[in-house]
């Protein structure tokens, strides 16, 4: 068998989608770009939702002077770093849309890829270091809500298991995202550039 | 939601002359099962990247560039189960109105030939198949036009290699 006859198949109508395959793609086209426009506006509306519930809560206990700042700004502390990581998730996922790498050759791509896991493994690291910034404020406002007697030891230890269980799950899905998803992709994307060169 | 509406069908509107070359590359590069997956992460890829699209390249090259691009760093999908059915259901869709072809067999062996290559031989070769000059690939790929064409000529002895074996496997 020769290339050309290979050529010819490729160029026959059999390769081809005909117009009934043409309107099934088009619906699933249709279906899919629904169903991300939907998880784009959950991936925004439900973490600023209860985000601004809970400040909504504070700013209210606050004004009506339930809340002694100088003494309970452990609680407000938690709420501006939970608002600061909210804001870096939204800013960090609209620069991945914006990033510029469809006009640049593949393999430019599959470095600028690989710089970016790169860079996502020591953001990895640095959120495991930075731990205690979430910890701290974290005991911080439990301690001081027991201690202004808004909560008893028991509703203490309740809050700080919840928050534990909170953050455990957190460490344990960046765990296995750096495992299953970050190492895998360097690997393959490594291998990719590896072929460049061959 | 009107406006995101207007766009989607706009879009799909643009699309559509390319849905046979997003087809193509979804086939040489997943295995029958996951085809339908890859192809929806192939027009969601064009459609993220539309905004880029400057006219100064044609439609094509673009669509090309976001589907090689997307294509090669693509990874299997985890919720297999489900897209498994779907991705048969979607095959089946497909297949009754590829018809019957007498091509469609040897199309088969072709991109089972093409999928067991190294992703950046499936890449050359699909752009290859479909009529893209040498200086556009190596433009696409980063490469120099002499590099391509010499891994062209390799890739298409052992796609034929490859193709023969599958016939004799028959």
């Amino acid at each position: 068998m020769d290339f050309e006859r290979l050529e010819q198949a490729w160029r026959s109508q059999a390769n081809t989608p005909d117009q009934q395959a043409q309107a099934y793609l088009m619906e699933q086209l249709m279906h899919a770009l629904k169903a991300r426009r939907r998880g784009e506006i959950l991936f925004l509306a439900i973490p600023v939702a209860a985000m601004t519930l809970f400040t909504a809560i504070a700013v209210r206990s606050m004004l009506s002077g339930q809340t002694d700042l100088g003494r309970e700004w452990g609680a407000l502390a938690m709420l501006v770093v939970c608002w600061a990581v909210l804001a870096a998730v939204m800013i960090a996922a609209l620069m991945a849309k914006r990033a510029p790498r469809d006009g640049s050759p593949v393999r430019q791509t599959l470095e600028t890829m690989l710089a970016a896991n790169r860079r996502a493994r020591v953001n990895f690291r640095i959120f495991w270091m930075s731990l205690p910034v979430f910890l701290v404020p974290m005991l911080v406002a439990v301690f001081q809500l027991n201690e202004v007697g808004k909560t008893t030891d028991r509703n203490m230890g309740q809050m700080l298991l919840v928050f534990g269980v909170a953050l455990g799950t957190s460490v344990g899905w960046n765990a296995l995202r750096f495992f299953k998803v970050l190492k895998p992709e360097q690997r393959r994307l490594e291998g990719l550039l590896k072929e460049y060169d061959q | 939601m009107g406006a995101g509406r207007q766009g989607d069908e706009a879009f799909a509107a643009w699309l559509a002359p390319h849905l046979g070359a997003l087809r193509r590359v979804a086939r040489g590069f997943a295995e029958a099962a996951d085809q339908h997956d890859l192809m929806q992460e192939l027009m969601l890829a064009v459609w993220r990247a539309r905004p880029r699209f400057r006219a100064e390249s044609a439609d094509a090259t673009f669509v090309y560039r976001v589907a090689h691009n997307t294509a090669l760093t693509w990874k299997r999908g985890e919720n297999r189960r489900r897209r498994r059915r779907e991705a048969i259901e979607a095959e089946m869709a497909l297949r009754l109105t590829a018809g019957h072809a007498p091509e469609t067999s040897l199309l088969d062996r072709l991109y089972d030939a093409i999928r067991s290559l190294p992703p950046l031989d499936r890449s050359l070769i699909l752009l290859s198949l479909d009529g893209q000059p040498y200086a556009q690939i190596a433009r696409l790929h980063g490469l120099s036009e002499t590099n391509v064409g010499a891994r062209l000529s390799r890739v298409r002895r052992r796609l034929t290699d490859l193709v023969e074996e599958r016939d004799d496997g028959l």
